[in-house]
């Protein structure tokens, strides 16, 4: 069950924010958690198991933590066990399949072939189990036999789907104790509209370019088309996961919870390593401190750090799916990373102009290798973005880029301007105005009427 | 008061809420399928009964301007080896040995009437000497009033074209759109289309053409767009061929995989062919129309 659809809208969210104040205090964790797992229950209907491995991966970590905190002597031995318990189950569902094809690509066998559905949020629950685990190795002074508390922070609601990703550090406070205070409540009702509207009025709507691109085929698109379908897929990838992660902010302030900020205007950075400081910022922290740092960080010479920012990016990759065109997007990233640490990033920082030119061209082109799965389609696109490589299409409608930029145009333009910090420096300073008030109710109801849209009318989304 | 102000937002989306819950209850979260199955017509197992039990209920009118099939052949006809088989019976009549026209010379008298599958052929069939009514999401209820940009005439009614223009040939390719309606209101407003396509142009050879295919996964998941709903329909598009003015044009076994379905390898959204392959879809429209009925 997505935030932005209305069984959500309409169904959960209000009983559960009704169950929760009316609960006295003290019970709201209680209505958190089972709110959570009832959520959860909701979105795996048709697996029923997969909610019960979740019961069962909570039970095993919740377990393995206070093992790793009562037993100091043999701690790695319990944290190794639970490493291999959560990334075991992760590879069984989301890389066993990819790992078969390769290897039938590698020696002369026959597997077979195996395909789990993909148990929701497993990436994101794998990952934030595994800090826990290890801040408690660490020796963080966790109340570990709170179960309850770390039940909560394992599995709730706003974030179980699609992150942040949080440590427990992060959450712990809160989840002991937490004002509810009604201008608070407000300001994430008013985050999470905002990231609704973000999702629906803009994001879906600007994705369907990209699909329209993706219809049409990538031989037969002009080339101003074929920059338009990047632009459109690398503006769709942005509003999406970062309304995602307004809605999941906004739900949590709604309980007094403060979620981390996951994205920082990725897109006005100078460089892409700066882009990776301000994109999905709690999946970098991640892979900082429980990879890169381990491994000896920048701190043990220049080979050492090369090889571990290597590790870290083909992890990041593969991470984000389980196909070769991820691999080689992680390599790519490395590459233009390591490029921007020998010196290019001190000139793009120096000449502002310049590293806006380089990233207008370099964000696209990597989403690209992301969008893709296909690797030799990927050299189809880049025929038609770069024709001077290939010369022009076969069939390609020469008119195209006007018939969608009709369509489009004004689109792109609002969705370029929603990566600025513009809107959200109008909102911090006239956000509760009646106006602003009045006009994030109206991005309210046209979200609403957008979705009910979406499900009735099917010539909204698929006129043929 | 400023308390107030502080949860303003809040109450309102509270409000809204409320106020659009009985909506939303009835119509997305519990009514819609319902409500939407109401309307629809029963799916018939067999196309070849769906074809027979239709064709006895076709409106008059309709049927006298085509001449009328009779049930037995409307039956077959949505199988295209029978379609192609009734065009070469109109070869055989109307044999003629002059030099076939070139595909340019072949479509500079042609027009297309259609949705987005005709917009494709528009776009990327480079079928240039073509003119072209179509747009995205026309169906048979909108088309004979609904004003469609037309490339180098004018945005227009189709009356109007008609006023303007007279064709050698009018390619009809309608009805996936308004598959949700009452079946046999599409059926009849298809007639009526076909009519007055015949009345305004009856120089004109007129081809009906079957509606495309969708792909099996778009098809096995979708209670209204699925192939068995688009067979039926086409079915009753054949019956209003006669073979002398109106001919039936089938393209599906050009691009059907083994369960006749559109192949998923032509398409990306299960519904579209890619730009290349529309290519193809012209070229098998010149050959089978020259081959069974050469120049007029």
């Amino acid at each position: 069950m997505v935030f932005s659809s209305l069984p959500f809208l309409f169904g959960f969210m209000p009983l559960y924010f009704a169950a929760y104040y009316l609960m006295p205090e003290k019970y709201r964790n209680a209505v958190l958690l089972a709110g959570s797992l009832i959520f959860y229950a909701i979105g795996t209907k048709d697996q029923p198991l997969y909610f019960f491995g979740l019961l069962l991966s909570m039970v095993v970590n919740i377990l393995l933590a206070q093992k790793i905190q009562a037993d100091r002597e043999r701690r790695k031995l319990w944290l190794t066990a639970g490493i291999l318990y959560d990334f075991g189950l992760l590879f069984l569902f989301k890389y066993l399949g990819f790992f078969c094809r390769t290897l039938e690509l590698l020696l002369p066998v026959q597997l077979p072939d195996i395909r789990l559905a993909l148990p929701p949020g497993i990436s994101f629950f794998t990952f934030q189990v595994v800090s826990y685990l290890a801040d408690v190795y660490r020796g963080a002074d966790y109340d570990t036999k709170a179960v309850g508390r770390v039940a909560t922070y394992m599995s709730m609601f706003p974030q179980i789907i699609s992150g942040p990703i949080t440590t427990y550090d992060q959450l712990e406070t809160s989840l002991k104790k937490r004002a509810h205070i009604p201008r608070i409540f407000d300001s994430g009702l008013r985050e999470f509209c905002i990231g609704l509207g973000m999702k629906v009025i803009l994001a879906n709507q600007i994705g369907r370019l990209w699909s329209d691109v993706t219809a049409i085929g990538y031989e037969s698109i002009s080339t101003p088309l074929a920059w338009m379908g990047i632009a459109a897929f690398s503006l769709q990838l942005y509003l999406d996961f970062y309304s995602y992660s307004l809605m999941a902010r906004g739900l949590g302030l709604m309980m007094g919870l403060q979620l981390p900020q996951n994205f920082h205007y990725p897109y006005m950075s100078l460089s892409m390593t700066d882009f990776w400081r301000r994109w999905h910022m709690s999946l970098g922290q991640w892979f900082r401190d429980y990879i890169y740092i381990p491994l000896g960080g920048s701190r043990q010479g220049k080979l050492r750090t090369y090889r571990n920012m290597l590790i870290v990016w083909l992890f990041t990759g593969l991470w984000h799916g389980a196909s070769w065109n991820f691999v080689l997007w992680g390599l790519l990233l490395f590459l233009i990373l390591s490029i921007e640490r020998l010196g290019l990033k001190k000139i793009l920082e120096k000449i502002p102009f310049l590293g806006h030119l380089y990233m207008l061209l370099v964000i696209p082109l990597t989403w690209l290798v992301f969008a893709i799965s296909d690797l030799s389609r990927i050299g189809v696109y880049l025929e038609r973005l770069f024709p001077f490589l290939a010369g022009e299409g076969q069939y390609v409608y020469a008119q195209d880029y006007i018939k969608y930029g009709q369509t489009y145009g004004i689109l792109l333009i609002v969705c370029l301007l929603f990566c600025t910090p513009l809107p959200r420096k109008l909102y911090q300073k006239y956000g509760r105005s009646l106006p602003a008030t009045l006009a994030l109710t109206a991005v309210f109801w046209l979200s609403v009427w957008l979705l009910h849209q979406g499900l009735n009318d099917p010539f909204m989304y698929f006129r043929f | 008061m400023k308390r107030h102000s502080d949860i303003l937002f809040s109450i309102l989306i509270v409000l809204s809420v409320l106020v659009l819950m009985p909506f939303v209850l009835r119509n997305d979260l519990f009514g819609a399928k319902e409500a939407d199955s109401g309307d629809l017509p029963p799916i018939v197992q067999s196309d070849e009964a769906a074809g027979t039990e239709e064709a006895g209920s076709f409106p008059d009118e309709s049927a006298s301007l085509t001449e009328s099939v009779p049930a037995g052949e409307s039956s077959a006809a949505n199988d295209s080896s029978e379609t192609e088989g009734s065009l070469t019976e109109a070869e055989a009549e109307t044999e003629n040995t002059a030099e076939a026209p070139s595909l340019e010379e072949f479509f500079s008298d042609a027009l297309f009437i259609g949705d987005s599958r005709t917009v494709g052929l528009m776009e990327y069939a480079g079928l240039d000497t073509a003119d072209f009514f179509a747009t995205s999401g026309m169906s048979t209820f909108q088309v004979l009033t609904e004003e469609v940009s037309v490339p180098n005439v004018g945005k227009m009614t189709l009356t109007t074209l008609f006023e303007q223009k007279s064709y050698g040939k009018i390619f009809l390719m309608l009805g996936i759109n308004e598959l949700g309606y009452n079946f046999s209101s599409v059926v009849s407003q298809y007639g009526k289309v076909v009519d007055f396509v015949r009345q305004m142009q009856p120089q004109a050879t007129l081809y009906v053409c079957a509606n495309l295919h969708l792909t099996s996964s778009r098809s096995d998941s979708d209670d209204i767009y699925n192939n068995e709903n688009i067979n039926r329909l086409n079915a009753e598009i054949a019956a209003m061929a006669d073979n002398e003015n109106i001919f039936y044009l089938d393209v599906n076994p050009l691009f059907d995989d083994e369960n006749g379905a559109l192949n998923a390898q032509y398409s990306a959204d299960d519904t579209h062919p890619y730009g290349k392959y529309y290519a193809q879809w012209g070229q098998w429209i010149y050959d089978t129309c020259v081959q069974s009925k050469p120049a007029q």
